[in-house]
């Protein structure tokens, strides 16, 4: 199965007449998000979000690939912080917030309130200084085996859309406009913990010393400001400010109840002989791979969501992205067979590791899912959904040892891929904008020559990329040696007329040796 | 061939005192009315347009080219004008929308769009291409060009997207017709440049030495009416295109 142009428009356009009447209105009362959002029915909710990350856990899958035991323990420490992390986010003791999801390690959660609530930017500053406490004092010391993880986090306040996407087992809450967007983009390097201005200007008093204006601008242009080192009677001080119930000591209790309820020799990690199903995996079965990993974002669409002020812009941009997003999963779920991860916002993680440890294959249909993708950006979508002619995707692909599991218990679970490649892809991705497909060297060098003509060295990233890639300019780049092989077959109808190797079924026709005067 | 309607012969068309446009002749407008519903079946964006008034016939429209996988369509603007003379005269083929690339000779488009479809010497719609069995005369003919203009529109678009002119191609200009002579003559370059002189203004070659081909006969018993016939074909070709030919082809 590969991408096709009718096939693809079909889809887009069932899905708009089945979709019914998009409705986005303030969030006016305390609810399940979960049962509250859905893709028509979308609410605008004030608060304040945060990510927050731990980098090394990517580079730490790549020294554990050749072991069986650091394998383990890798997934068990990576179970188990999850876990906790949820917990601190969710508890009505600890912040009562919302965890929207894990991307791989990097936890995106949520504050919100239906009323004003002043002290949501004080938790967004506030988690991260707990979780980096929690990282140092109770999950390092934990986790002796496992090198030392540090935490790097961003917030940002303000009104988002949050809608819901996706059918079945793939339905993920997503919440778009720019707090959610720039949060992730003022993640500063290792180690630090930012909040925009927006959170900084109504921080009380007591978080607000504890900020220092750092030279770096946020996507806004507005100043970021990194959050200092407290000490932990500061930070006890702090969280009884708020009324935050943690200490260290309850947090370790219950990481020490999660480590002996799956001892490490529960857990498995193992190779994916074929194509895995991620909704089978949990804390006991993981599994380690070769595969491609892809980002493909929708480049613009934060502005475009942005610049829509009346309901029926709103609506209609939802529209637009909803048709946008469902597509681009189906491209890569249904078109090349690959595995829709999750959706990080505007931004869709997909992974390809069949066939199993055949590297050139596997890359090979990643960067023709990429194509297909570039495909629907730019021939059905703009048919069905004017607006996403000015939207563009932004496609970046790397390859290697990727672990995948699937976090949480019950309820809301999170697909996770993790590595080096996973992480390498991203930034791929990051670096580029709409309409470039983007491959790391390692993709680069293990693609087939046919493939490879397409893309150029960009010699600022590194990158090997391709602008506008679509799937007939490979058609076409395919079909030149079919020329000068004799006969052709031409095939007319009333939806237009193509040429074939084979003649069967079509009139013959010799091509000409051309000339020109 | 029965029901092909009969074309006056004798003096050209073009020379014939007349007021009416020249597809009013008897037997031309419905040639051109069969032929064009011929291809309006199988490429129903294209339409007839006789304009009485300019005197002018073509067949006008889109054409929808398709992948034949990812079945992307690629709207190509087409004009294929029919000229006083057909069906004996060649219809010519135009994209009129510069999807194609205007002028570039390496994608066989020229400048005001027209698309280069082979050596006139070669012209399939004339019967003079070897590698093909087909010409005016048949029913089917015009929809065989088109069919020709729709396998050209996919290797220019393949040529777009790769520079390199898919399946066989003639040199530009001159050069192209030397090469034709070349193949029908098929001796050596050094030969062929002793040839050269014969497609000048007048045949330079003296009809009582010995033909350049080396077979030692007389060029008049020899080669010479092959010759005559290609410069009838070719047209005058001046010794300089001969001599940038030869310094190419020599190794």
């Amino acid at each position: 199965m590969s991408w096709n142009y009718d096939r693809s428009s079909e889809r887009i356009r069932d899905h708009l007449d089945n979709m019914g009447a998009i409705e986005v209105a303030p969030l006016s009362r305390d609810a399940n998000l979960e049962t509250l959002l859905t893709e028509t029915r979308c609410r605008e909710i004030r608060g304040a979000h945060v990510y927050v990350d731990v980098p090394n856990f990517s580079a730490l899958v790549t020294g554990a690939a050749g072991g069986e035991m650091p394998l383990k323990r890798l997934a068990q420490a990576v179970h188990v912080y999850q876990r906790e992390v949820a917990r601190i986010v969710e508890r009505v003791e600890l912040f009562d917030g919302y965890h929207v999801h894990f991307q791989g390690t990097r936890l995106h959660a949520l504050f919100f309130r239906p009323y004003e609530d002043e002290e949501l930017p004080a938790k967004a500053a506030l988690f991260q200084l707990v979780l980096r406490q929690f990282v140092r004092d109770v999950f390092n010391p934990v986790f002796p085996k496992v090198a030392d993880f540090v935490v790097t986090g961003g917030a940002a306040l303000g009104d988002v859309i949050g809608t819901k996407n996706g059918m079945r087992a793939e339905r993920e809450l997503l919440f778009i406009g720019r707090p959610a967007n720039y949060a992730a983009k003022v993640l500063g390097s290792r180690g630090t913990l930012t909040i925009t201005a927006s959170v900084h200007e109504v921080l009380p008093n007591s978080l607000k010393r504890g900020c220092t204006e750092t030279n770096r601008k946020g996507p806004d242009g507005g100043s970021v400001y990194e959050l200092t080192t407290v000490t932990g009677e500061e930070l006890d001080d702090l969280c009884d400010e708020f009324d935050i119930d943690w200490d260290v000591e309850s947090s370790a209790e219950r990481v020490e109840e999660d480590i002996d309820a799956t001892p490490l020799s529960d857990i498995v990690v193992e190779d994916a002989l074929v194509k895995m199903d991620l909704d089978t995996l949990s804390i006991r079965k993981n599994k380690l791979v070769t595969a491609a990993s892809l980002f493909a974002d929708v480049d613009g669409f934060t502005r475009y969501i942005d610049s829509a002020e009346s309901d029926n812009e709103k609506e209609e941009a939802l529209r637009v992205f909803h048709a946008i997003r469902r597509e681009m999963s189906r491209v890569v779920r249904l078109d090349y067979d690959g595995l829709h991860v999750q959706f990080q916002g505007d931004r869709l993680q997909g992974l390809f590791h069949m066939p199993a440890d055949e590297l050139g294959a596997i890359v090979t249909r990643s960067v023709e899912a990429a194509v297909g993708l570039q495909s629907s950006m730019l021939k059905t979508l703009p048919l069905h959904v004017p607006a996403a002619a000015k939207l563009g995707l932004a496609i970046g692909i790397d390859v290697g040892d990727t672990f995948a599991s699937k976090l949480g218990t019950r309820g809301q679970r999170d697909r996770i891929c993790i590595g080096e490649p996973v992480d390498g892809a991203a930034a791929a991705q990051e670096r580029q904008e709409g309409g470039i497909i983007a491959l790391t060297a390692a993709a680069y060098a293990v693609l087939p020559e046919a493939l490879q003509q397409h893309f150029t060295k960009d010699e600022t990233t590194g990158d090997w990329i391709a602008k506008d890639l679509t799937a007939e300019k490979l058609e076409r780049a395919a079909k030149a040696a079919s020329y000068g092989g004799g006969a052709m077959g031409v095939h007319s109808s009333a939806a237009g007329a193509f040429v074939t190797r084979i003649v069967g079924g079509g009139r013959a026709t010799n091509p000409a040796r051309s000339f020109a005067f | 061939m029965g029901d092909v309607p009969r074309i006056p012969r004798g003096r050209s068309h073009s020379s014939l005192p007349h007021r009416s446009p020249w597809f009013t002749r008897p037997g031309i407008r419905e040639r051109i009315e069969r032929d064009a519903e011929i291809v309006v079946s199988a490429y129903s964006g294209l339409a007839l347009r006789l304009d009485e008034k300019a005197g002018t016939a073509c067949l006008e429209g889109t054409l929808v080219h398709r992948e034949a996988e990812s079945a992307i369509p690629t709207p190509i603007a087409l004009r294929i004008v029919l000229r006083d003379g057909y069906p004996r005269k060649e219809p010519l083929a135009y994209e009129t929308a510069e999807l194609f690339e205007h002028g570039n000779l390496d994608g066989h488009v020229l400048r005001e769009g027209r698309l280069c479809l082979w050596l006139p010497t070669r012209s399939q719609w004339r019967g003079r291409d070897p590698e093909h069995s087909w010409s005016w005369q048949d029913r089917d003919a015009l929809l065989r060009f088109v069919d020709q203009v729709l396998v050209f529109a996919e290797r220019h678009l393949i040529w777009q997207v790769t520079r390199v002119w898919p399946g066989g191609e003639s040199a530009h200009g001159s050069e192209g017709y030397i090469e034709y002579v070349h193949e029908i003559l098929s001796c050596p370059v050094e030969q062929l440049l002793e040839f050269a002189v014969a497609f000048g203004e007048s045949d330079g070659i003296d009809p009582y030495t010995t033909c350049p081909c080396g077979s030692g006969k007389k060029y008049r018993f020899c080669h010479r009416e092959q010759v005559r016939a290609l410069r009838r074909e070719c047209g005058c070709i001046g010794p300089a295109a001969f001599e940038a030919y030869g310094s190419r082809a020599s190794p």
